[in-house]
């Protein structure tokens, strides 16, 4: 089935489409969700709010982008927008720390739970900024507007979210 | 070679899947899909009881201050009755004074001050009852008491006050400016607890507040260490500069220049109606003062009808015979013809339908600026459009003459001043509603610059960019 049937389905409010859709993306999406949200209960709650707002507007999907693009970015928005609400979930660190670099090489070694248990472990500015930049591919001036924070911000966060992943695999003994 | 390590890890983290707990389910994405949907018809409903509820109460207010404006003549003739009895020698002393304070404690009735002034408290009980009732009263305690926290003394000296009332409202003030946090209550100058205040302190804790969250990122307790020795010099970080914002702007307006009578000074003259309308898409940009310049697009169509008429002069002359019948004594009657003739202007008038149809395509350079009269805002706009003309027909018409237009394409100018007010709609969004004065001009290949003033209405629709 291809995404214009999908969407089309969707479009329709055909129950089997939309089904269809959910047991094709829900895992991809709560995987997602769990990266941004404190625990499993908040991320839950995020993925039903974004098939709700999903199917909303699908009506309005205009094929710039693939159907999954397009409903992680809906997925990522919901996300944020339950984080906005937390406070203090940045830490200010100076403008030189961010331009030393860290050496993410022992990451590569590593499968994608053990992955995921370490960004569980940051802080949720750093795991926030590290999620949207590195595995959504936003720049650092579209997550500076979606999280109201500057770019030096944002920068920072990633810096210690990378130099926290460093020190976490020293421990485990993987860096190269 | 080798693989960038981070995008490495955004491969594994964008294919990693994890299923849902039988919590979150597709049967349970519907059942919220249905719900925010009766939401929507439940706010609409509630909405509805919210403005008949807001009706009775605002009936309620009305039919009270109605009660009200009946009740004043009991409070006067009270007043009388007080007075008449202060005049008999009855002086109030410090320890009436603090029976009748706590006793307005209690009653809080301090809204005709005057007509309590040194007086015992039976007249009083009976003003105090007539304003209690209704929601008047609980109007007018809240005014009353809004009015004591700005007017207060900022001493809280209530014993400079002989009006019982004026002491019953410092100690509601007292009471409030306990109750706040902000002033130290420890302090042997206020025996009372209170301290000097005003809004103002409230306000520049708020402004205080305000530059913490916006610029700082950090909350601003309202009592304690932090708020006391709190200040701004803070470690280096600059505050941010504001950028200039973009706007798009889209309007439509439309205009009618009339011209309404033949002029019988002229032998050709022409009656007739210039219409206008004009689409305009421009984009802005904001400048210190808020002013903003900017440059867009307008199509303009331009058309007029009316009816020419040409009187032509013909000089006729008027021939008038008199017969003069001289009559001499003795003979006959004799008759002469006297001839006479005259010139005379006779006019020969002819008319005729009259029309053209210009449509011109210009760039406008635009200015905007924003004022605020009566308590409105205001967007005043002025702008410049050089441009061409696209399509011409027909004849041009002014007052006293017509031209038929032969070339196509002319150079033309146009400009317009307007202002009207500035409505919001949206985040970001603003309608602008706008009487102008426009100026159409082309270049006519013999007769030069033809032009019309044009008084119109407009809307706009401002949308401000990231």
């Amino acid at each position: 089935m291809t995404d214009k049937e999908l969407v089309e389905g969707c479009i329709r409010e055909d129950r089997k489409y939309q089904k269809i859709l959910w047991n094709l993306y829900s895992s991809k999406l709560m995987a997602l969700c769990l990266r941004y949200c404190k625990n499993q209960e908040e991320a839950e709650d995020a993925l039903m709010e974004s098939f709700v707002r999903i199917y909303d507007k699908m009506p309005t999907f205009r094929y710039q982008s693939t159907l999954e693009t397009w409903m992680r970015r809906i997925a990522v928005n919901i996300s944020i927008n339950k984080l906005r609400a937390q406070k203090d979930i940045w830490n200010e660190i100076s403008q030189s720390e961010y331009e030393l670099g860290y050496n993410d090489n022992g990451m590569q070694q590593l499968e994608a739970k053990q992955i995921m248990q370490l960004i569980e472990k940051l802080p949720v500015g750093y795991r926030t900024v590290f999620n949207l930049f590195a595995v959504e591919g936003y720049s650092h001036k579209e997550i500076s507007e979606m999280m109201g924070i500057d770019e030096g911000t944002s920068r920072s966060q990633l810096a210690k979210a990378r130099k926290s992943l460093q020190e976490m695999l020293e421990k485990l003994n993987i860096t190269r | 070679m080798a693989q960038d390590p981070l995008e490495h890890i955004a491969d594994i983290l964008r294919n990693y899947e994890v299923r849902p707990s039988g919590n979150a389910s597709f049967e349970e994405v519907m059942n919220r899909r249905k719900k925010k949907r009766r939401g929507f018809f439940w706010w609409f409903q509630r909405t509805g009881v919210g403005i008949v509820l807001v009706g009775i109460m605002g009936g309620l207010a009305y039919f009270n201050a109605i009660q009200k404006s009946q009740l004043s003549q009991l409070n006067t003739n009270s007043t009388l009755e007080t007075t008449s009895k202060n005049q008999n020698g009855q002086t109030q002393s410090p320890q009436n004074d603090s029976k009748v304070r706590s006793e307005s404690n209690k009653t809080l009735n301090i809204e005709n001050q005057n007509a309590l002034v040194n007086t015992d408290i039976s007249p009083k009980t009976k003003v105090k009852k007539a304003n209690e009732s209704g929601l008047f009263g609980l109007f007018q305690k809240f005014n009353s008491r809004r009015k004591n926290i700005l007017d207060r003394n900022p001493y809280g000296n209530e014993a400079n006050t002989n009006h019982i009332g004026g002491a019953m409202s410092i100690n509601i003030a007292d009471n409030e400016l306990n109750q706040l946090n902000h002033v130290e209550s420890g302090s042997d100058q206020y025996k009372n607890g209170g301290s000097p205040m005003s809004l103002s302190n409230v306000y520049e804790f708020g402004a205080k507040q305000y530059i913490a969250q916006t610029y700082f990122d950090f909350q601003i307790k309202e009592d304690g260490e932090e708020y006391v020795d709190w200040n701004f010099d803070l470690p280096s970080v600059g505050l941010r500069k504001r950028k200039l914002p973009w706007y798009a702007e889209f309007s439509a307006i439309t205009g009618s220049d009339n011209q309404i009578q033949f002029d019988p000074e002229e032998n050709l003259s022409v009656l007739g109606t210039n219409y206008m309308a004009q689409y305009q898409m421009s984009l802005l940009r904001e400048f210190k003062g808020a002013d903003m310049w900017g440059m867009g697009l307008h199509y303009t169509q331009w058309v007029g009808n009316g009816e020419w008429r040409k009187r032509d002069a013909i000089d006729v002359w008027q021939f008038d015979t008199t017969l003069i019948a001289v009559n001499v004594p003795g003979l006959p009657t004799q008759y002469i013809t006297q001839l006479d003739s005259q010139l005379q202007k006779q006019y020969s008038v002819s008319t005729g339908r009259i029309k053209y149809n210009i449509d011109k395509i210009s760039l406008p350079i635009s200015f905007r600026g924003f004022t605020r009269l009566l308590k409105t805002n205001f967007r005043y706009a002025a702008q410049f459009a050089p441009g061409i003309t696209r399509i011409t027909q027909g004849a041009y018409f002014t007052p006293t003459d017509f031209m038929p237009i032969e070339r196509t394409q002319r150079l033309s100018f146009g400009a317009k001043v307007g202002m009207g007010p500035i409505i919001p709609v949206g985040n970001g969004v603003s309608i602008v509603i706008e009487p102008s004065l426009m100026y159409e001009s082309f270049m006519h290949e013999s007769k030069g610059l033809q032009g019309n003033i044009f008084g119109g209405l407009g809307i706009s629709m401002m949308w401000r960019l990231k």
